[in-house]
C-alpha cells in the first residue's frame, strides 16, 4: 500500500535526532505558548519564523507544526484551571473545564483534555496522510472557479458557525476581504488604498491585525477588571476513572469527526470546531443536562475538535496552498522563503518535507501527551504569576513579534491602531474571527474570482459549471439555509448565550 | 425614539460607512468589466455589499428587532490609552533607541495601567523582562534589533 510505504519513508525523515528535536523544541515552546494567556501560537509563529531561514524548510515547518498544535494542547490547562483560554480555540473547553475544576475535578478534567487531543491526533495525522493524497489528486481538477467556491464554503462555515448576530458575522468578514484589498494588487501592480505612503503599499501586516484583533483587547479587558491575582485551584488526582474515559469516548469521536471536517475547510480551524463541537455534545451526549456545571464532554469532544482541526488544516494549506487561517498563511510564507510552493505538486516535489511532517506530528502528540500529563506541575507553576508580570511581558513579546516579520517599525504602529479597533470592536460586540478569516482569504479570492472571469470572457456562470464547485456551493447555501431557519437560529442563540 | 440595541447601531452605522468609503474610493483605481477586472472592481462590490449590511443591521437596530437589549458600550479610556501608548513608544523607539531602552519603557509606560506612579516592583520587573527579551530574542534567535541607542531614525 502506497500510503503505508509513504509513512515509512516519512517516519524514517522524522525520526532523525536533528528533527526529532526540532519536534521537541516546537512542542515545549507551543505548550509554553498555550498555556500562557495572552501569548498565542500565532505570535510565537512569527517571532520564529526567521529562525526557519537558517533550518531549513523540512526542521522549520516541523518545529513551527509543533508549536502550532502544541498550543492546543497547552491551551486546555489555563482553560481548566484559570478561566482564562491561552488560545481561542480553547475558550470553550473553559466552560466545563473550570467548572470541574471548581468542583475539585481538576486533574480529571486535564487528563481527559490531553487524552482527546491525542486521540484526535493520531486519527487525523492518518487521515492528513489519506485526504491529502486524495486531495493532490482532486486539487489538480480545481480551476479559480472550485478555488472560489471552496472558499465562499469556508465563509459561510464560519458564519454560520460564529456566535452571535450571522449579519454581524457576515458584515465582519466582508470588512475583513476589504481591509485585504489594502496594499498592492498583484494582478495589476496597482497601490491600492494606501495613498502613497510607502509602507501601506505591502498591505496590512497580517500579524499586527491577528494580534492587535484578538491579544490587545484581552489585555485591556483584563485590566479594566483589575484581575491582577491569579487564583489558583489545586489539581487533584489527574488519571481519570475508567467508567470517565469509557463515557467521553463518543464525544472524542464525535469531536475527532467534526474537527477533522471544519480543519478540511478553509476558515474552518480549531476555534470553530471547538464551538461546534461543543454545540453537539450539548445536543447529543446522554448527559447534557450537566453542561453548565462541568459536564467531561463537554471538555473531549472540543478539545478532541480542536486538534483534529489543527491537524487538518495542513490539508488545503499543503494540498491547495489556500491558507485557513492567519497561522496557516505565516505557515506558507515559511515554505515559500524557501521556494518551496504549496499546491498539488508540493507532495511529489517534496516528500521528504510532506511526509516527514506528517510522521513527526504524530511523533508530536505522543510528546505532547507526555509532556502535559506529569508535567502539569510546571505549567501550574508558571500560571502563578501575576497578571502584573505577565502583560508587560506580553505586549514586548507580541511588539517584537510584530517588528520582525519584516523589521518594520510601522507594523508595530499598526498593531496598535488593530489593537484599539479591536477594542472598540469588542465593547460593540463584534466578533473579530470572521475579519481576520476574510483577511487572510481576500487577495487569494480576489484573484481567482478575477481569473475565473477572465477564462470565462466575464460570463458568472463559470461558478456553477463544474461538479465540483457546484457542490461546493450547493453544500454553503444549505448550510445557510439551515442555520438560518428560526427554529435552529433560536437554539444557537440559546447556546452561546451561557458561553 | 428609543434605541433598543445601540451597539447594533454603532455596528451598522460602522459598516455602512467605511463600506460606502471603500466603494467611493475604488473607482480611482478603475474598475474595468467583469471579464477584465480593474484593481478597483472587487473592492467596489465588497464596499457595496458592505454598505447594504450596515444598512440593514442599522434598520433592524431602529426597529427593534431580535428582542435585544444591550448597553452603550462602555470604554474605559485609561488602560486603553495607556497599552497604546506603550505599543506606540516601542514602534517609534525600537529603531533610535536600542531593545534594551526600548523594553525598559515600553514595560514601565505598560505597569502605569496597575499602578499610576513608578515603583519599585515595576522597574525591577522592566529590568528583569529586558534581560529575557535580550537574551531570548538577540543572542538565542539572533533577529536583526539593536540592542543599544544609536539615534538611527531611518
Amino acid at each position: 500500500m502506497e500510503l503505508v510505504h509513504n509513512l515509512a519513508f516519512g517516519f524514517t525523515a522524522a525520526l532523525s535526532l536533528q528533527n526529532l528535536g526540532w519536534v521537541f523544541l516546537g512542542c515545549l515552546v507551543g505548550t509554553l505558548v498555550g498555556v500562557l494567556p495572552g501569548l498565542g501560537a500565532l505570535a510565537s509563529i512569527a517571532m520564529l519564523l526567521p529562525l526557519t531561514y537558517q533550518l531549513g524548510p523540512d526542521a522549520g515547518i516541523i518545529m513551527l507544526a509543533g508549536i502550532y498544535y502544541g498550543a492546543q494542547y497547552g491551551g486546555s490547562t489555563s482553560s481548566i484551571l484559570l478561566n482564562m483560554p491561552g488560545e481561542t480555540s480553547s475558550a470553550v473547553t473553559a466552560l466545563e473545564g473550570h467548572k470541574m475544576a471548581l468542583a475539585g475535578r481538576a486533574g480529571p478534567a486535564l487528563s481527559i483534555a490531553a487524552i482527546a487531543s491525542f486521540f484526535a491526533g493520531c486519527v487525523s495525522t492518518l487521515l492528513l496522510a489519506a485526504f491529502a493524497s486524495i486531495l493532490a489528486v482532486v486539487a489538480l481538477k480545481f480551476g479559480p472557479a472550485e478555488y472560489f467556491a471552496l472558499m465562499i464554503l469556508g465563509l459561510v462555515g464560519a458564519i454560520v458557525l460564529a456566535s452571535g448576530s450571522i449579519l454581524n458575522a457576515f458584515g465582519m468578514i466582508v470588512l475583513g476581504l476589504l481591509l485585504g484589498t489594502v496594499g498592492t494588487d498583484v494582478n495589476s501592480g496597482v497601490a491600492r488604498f494606501s495613498y502613497g505612503y510607502a509602507p501601506l503599499a505591502e498591505g496590512i501586516s497580517v500579524v499586527a491585525i491577528s494580534m492587535g484583533l484578538f491579544g490587545i483587547p484581552e489585555i485591556i479587558a483584563n485590566l479594566e477588571q483589575g484581575k491582577l491575582k491569579v487564583s489558583m485551584l489545586p489539581v487533584g488526582k489527574l488519571w481519570p476513572k475508567k467508567a470517565d474515559l469509557r463515557r467521553v469516548f463518543p464525544s472524542i469521536l464525535r469531536g475527532t469527526g467534526l474537527g477533522a471536517l471544519l480543519g478540511l475547510l478553509p476558515g474552518g480551524g480549531p476555534t470553530l470546531a471547538a464551538f461546534g463541537a461543543y454545540t453537539i455534545e450539548k445536543k447529543m451526549s446522554r448527559h447534557g443536562h450537566e453542561f453548565g456545571k462541568g459536564a467531561m464532554e463537554g471538555v473531549a469532544g472540543p478539545e478532541a475538535a480542536n486538534n483534529a482541526a489543527a491537524q487538518m488544516a495542513f490539508v488545503p494549506t499543503l494540498a491547495l496552498g489556500v491558507p485557513g487561517s492567519a497561522t496557516m498563511a505565516l505557515m506558507i510564507s515559511a515554505l515559500v522563503i524557501h521556494n518551496i510552493q504549496p499546491g498539488p505538486m508540493v507532495m511529489t516535489n517534496q516528500p521528504v518535507l510532506f511526509w516527514g511532517l506528517i510522521a513527526s506530528m504524530w511523533i508530536g502528540n505522543a510528546i505532547l501527551l507526555i509532556l502535559n500529563l506529569p508535567l502539569v506541575g510546571i505549567w501550574v507553576s508558571m500560571m502563578r504569576l501575576p497578571y502584573r508580570y505577565l502583560y508587560p511581558a506580553i505586549l514586548v513579546f507580541s511588539c517584537i513579534g510584530t517588528y520582525s516579520v519584516v523589521n518594520a517599525p510601522f507594523d508595530v504602529i499598526q498593531f496598535a491602531v488593530c489593537g484599539f479597533v479591536g477594542y472598540i470592536f469588542l465593547k460593540m460586540g463584534c466578533e473579530p474571527a470572521p475579519l481576520l478569516l476574510g483577511f487572510v482569504l481576500g487577495p487569494l479570492m480576489e484573484e481567482k474570482f478575477r481569473r475565473a472571469l477572465l477564462i470565462s470572457g466575464g460570463d458568472f456562470s463559470v461558478f456553477v459549471k463544474s461538479p465540483i464547485s457546484i457542490g461546493l456551493l450547493a453544500a454553503a447555501a444549505i448550510l445557510l439555509v439551515v442555520f438560518v431557519l428560526p427554529s435552529v437560529y433560536a437554539k444557537r442563540e440559546e447556546i452561546f448565550e451561557e458561553g | 425614539m428609543h434605541v433598543h440595541n445601540p451597539k447594533a447601531l454603532l455596528t451598522g452605522v460602522m459598516f455602512a460607512l467605511v463600506g460606502s468609503g471603500f466603494a467611493l474610493v475604488a473607482p480611482r483605481y478603475s474598475l474595468g468589466t467583469a471579464a477584465e477586472m480593474g484593481a478597483g472592481y472587487f473592492p467596489a462590490m465588497l464596499g457595496i455589499v458592505l454598505t447594504l449590511i450596515g444598512i440593514v443591521v442599522a434598520a433592524k437596530a431602529l426597529v427593534g428587532a431580535q428582542g435585544e437589549v444591550t448597553g452603550l458600550p462602555e470604554i474605559h479610556w485609561a488602560p486603553t490609552l495607556i497599552v497604546m501608548a506603550s505599543i506606540v513608544f516601542f514602534a517609534v523607539g525600537l529603531r533610535p533607541l536600542g531593545l534594551v531602552v526600548t523594553t525598559i519603557g515600553c514595560v514601565l509606560i505598560a505597569r502605569l495601567a496597575t499602578r499610576p506612579r513608578l515603583s519599585l516592583n515595576a522597574v525591577v520587573t522592566a529590568v528583569c523582562i529586558t534581560i529575557f527579551t535580550v537574551a531570548v530574542f538577540r543572542s538565542g534567535l539572533d533577529l536583526p534589533l539593536p540592542i543599544w541607542p544609536t539615534f538611527d531614525t531611518r
